[in-house]
């Protein structure tokens, strides 16, 4: 029973991390990001391609797919999203579709569509706390990242003054750009942030069970689960979101078997849009029209 | 300038000459293409009704749905237990699968559209996992995996079971739903759609019911999409889950987007492009040497290429023509009819 609860703490810590990317961009560039999927993939198999492909070194890895997956979300804003300013929202999300799909295309096209095994910095190992209760090394890494992603984003945007022009822009960008904040660097300052952070969700995820195409993505998709019970716009929402959908998973798998695991969070999603639309930590829509 | 008369004249002889032409064409297309040719234009229409029904929700409303490639799904698997388990007619399944698109499209829309339109994009996303979670379910349980086999559809006694005889359907059906669409656009409901799409605040304010208006436009096109599900399962006589994929859903997202947003002739010519493009893209293929490791390396990844070239489209129209191809057609006529005079 403990060991269940404290895998869907980690599993959770996933959610948490692919939930923070969906409302980051929700929140600060205005975007709801059907892509995310996609991206978390991208994201994955490029730090497979670092590590395993070629077998570089830890700290190049590290290094290295960081920085081609900050210039995957810069790249994002300058060539497609930059060109749909002051478009209606829905072009937006339609935009995000079409990204999806090409992507997907992409990937599937570079890396095939079969599970692989990513090159491990150290063995993956069983640690047993105590009478019984045990969870995996990749488990716990996963833990401690979301852990440090929520930290760092906390003081990032309460105190550092590149974080609170990023609340600024996102709160009012037109009122921000004249006082002299640069909007479109805040905007790729939101993706660079919340494609990493679906990356390292995506890199935990796969060190926990195997790197695939298919797996990932519908991992990401299915992050909108806890953005959505924190409301899609609260960064602190995201995390009672994921301990839930984490919940649900992992008790419905074990009550119902294997296959609900696809559909947990997407049921999640329908009671929440059903009882409580605009979240448990949304801000009230003042606007309802 | 013109008068006002004379340009109605013109007007009434352009949409003349365009019906005629396009009567033309229907007329046409049995007599000059072969049967396997014949069968890719039928499953464009199908996939036309689709694109019209989409029309209704993004174009006109400017709302999002992920919901296509279920909904179809939704038709299919109607079919599919309306057809072989419970043998009931061709008719009464197409009327059954009309009628639990529009229930489901309720189901789905009404606890979505009470908020704000973006939530009906998360909605339709998880009904899609939802639907083909449970279409995967029991088609394991029924009969595996390779899925349903259907029977040949028949109206009455007639069985329709030629390409001729499905295409000559088709167009009917498709002919009947453009005419709702586009007397739907010109009606009160097509009035307010489009104000809600454009300044909400000033369609709530003429007393428009937001999420009532919404809903209605979801609801019959979640309808119509089942149906052309329906017609998809027995024109092909099999369904399966694995052709029910978020890329199908996309893919008709792409049909109106490249068509043009909004306008119901640019939906079928979209779903035109978006159905014939792979069928063409391997012909084209196949005209390359075939020793060539380009040829070999193309043809074995069409599926990809697709999903690159659909994604990229999606994008591309967005950003340089919002108004696609219909858009793209009516500056060509405009500079025809400037040149004219």
């Amino acid at each position: 029973m403990l060991t269940l609860l404290l895998g869907a703490l980690t599993l959770s810590a996933i959610y948490a991390l692919v939930g923070f990317a969906w409302v980051l961009l929700r929140r600060t560039n205005g975007i709801l990001n059907l892509a995310t999927g996609a991206q978390l993939a991208l994201g994955a198999f490029i730090f497979n391609q670092f590590a395993t492909s070629w077998g570089l070194p830890w700290p190049v890895v590290v290094l290295g797919s960081l920085a081609t997956i900050a210039a995957i979300g810069a790249a994002t804003h300058w060539i497609v999203f930059r060109k749909l300013a002051g478009q209606p929202e829905f072009a937006l999300v339609v935009a995000t579709l079409g990204l999806a799909s090409a992507l997907k295309g992409v990937s599937s096209l570079t890396w095939g569509t079969e599970a692989r095994v990513m090159r491990e910095p150290v063995p993956s190992q069983v640690i047993t706390f105590g009478d019984g209760v045990s969870t995996t090394f990749y488990g716990l890494c996963g833990l401690g990242a979301a852990v440090l992603v929520f930290a760092a984003a906390h003081t990032f945007f309460r105190f550092s003054s590149v974080g609170i022009r990023m609340r600024a822009a996102a709160e009012n960008p037109v009122l921000a750009s004249q006082g002299g904040v640069a909007v479109d660097w805040v905007y790729v300052l939101g993706w660079a942030m919340a494609l990493t952070a679906a990356a390292v969700a995506g890199i935990m995820y796969a060190y926990q069970t195997a790197l695939s195409f298919h797996g990932v993505e519908a991992l990401g998709m299915r992050g909108l689960a806890p953005a959505l019970v924190g409301g899609l716009t609260s960064i602190r929402g995201v995390i009672p979101g994921a301990l839930l959908v984490g919940l649900a998973e992992t008790f419905g798998t074990k009550f119902f078997g294997g296959p609900v695991q696809d559909v947990a969070a997407w049921i999640v999603i329908l009671v929440v849009l059903l009882i409580r639309p605009q979240g448990l930590f949304g801000d009230k829509q003042v606007q309802r029209v | 300038m013109t008068t006002g008369s004379i340009d109605v004249a013109a007007d009434v002889r352009r949409r003349l000459l365009g019906r005629g032409a396009l009567l033309a064409l229907i007329c046409l297309l049995p007599v000059v293409l072969r049967d396997y040719q014949l069968s890719l234009v039928t499953t464009a229409l199908i996939a036309a009704l689709g694109a019209l029904a989409l029309t209704l929700v993004t174009g006109f409303v400017g709302l999002v749905t992920a919901g296509n490639s279920a909904l179809l799904a939704l038709g299919a698997y109607g079919a599919a237990i309306g057809a072989v388990q419970l043998e009931l007619p061709f008719l009464v399944v197409l009327a059954g699968s009309v009628l639990v698109g529009a229930v489901v499209g309720l189901l789905a829309g009404l606890p979505a559209l009470r908020v704000s339109g973006i939530y009906l994009a998360i909605a339709t996303l998880a009904m899609h996992f939802i639907l083909i979670f449970v279409f995967n379910e029991y088609q394991t349980r029924a009969v595996g995996s390779a899925g349903f086999f259907l029977p040949t559809a028949s109206i009455g006694g007639l069985t329709i079971d030629t390409a001729i005889k499905w295409y000559v359907v088709l167009v009917l059906v498709v002919l009947a739903t453009w005419r709702l669409v586009e007397n739907l656009k010109k009606s009160k409901f097509g009035r307010a759609w489009m104000l809600i799409r454009d300044t909400p605040l000033a369609a709530a304010s003429q007393g428009i019911s937001l999420p009532a208006y919404k809903l209605a436009a979801f609801v019959l096109s979640s309808a119509i999409i089942s149906m052309s599900g329906t017609f998809l399962a027995y024109f092909q006589q099999a369904v399966y889950i694995e052709s029910f994929t978020l890329e199908l859903a996309i893919q008709y997202i792409a049909m109106i987007i490249i068509g043009g947003m909004g306008s119901s002739g640019g939906a079928i010519a979209g779903a035109c492009f978006v159905v014939l493009l792979p069928p063409m893209l391997s012909r084209a293929i196949a005209l390359l040497p075939s020793d060539a490791v380009v040829a070999g390396f193309l043809q074995q990844n069409l599926g990809d290429f697709q999903l690159i070239i659909y994604g990229t489209l999606v994008v591309v129209f967005l950003i340089w023509r919002p108004d696609g191809l219909a858009g793209l057609g009516r500056r060509l006529a405009a500079l025809r009819v400037k040149g004219a005079r």
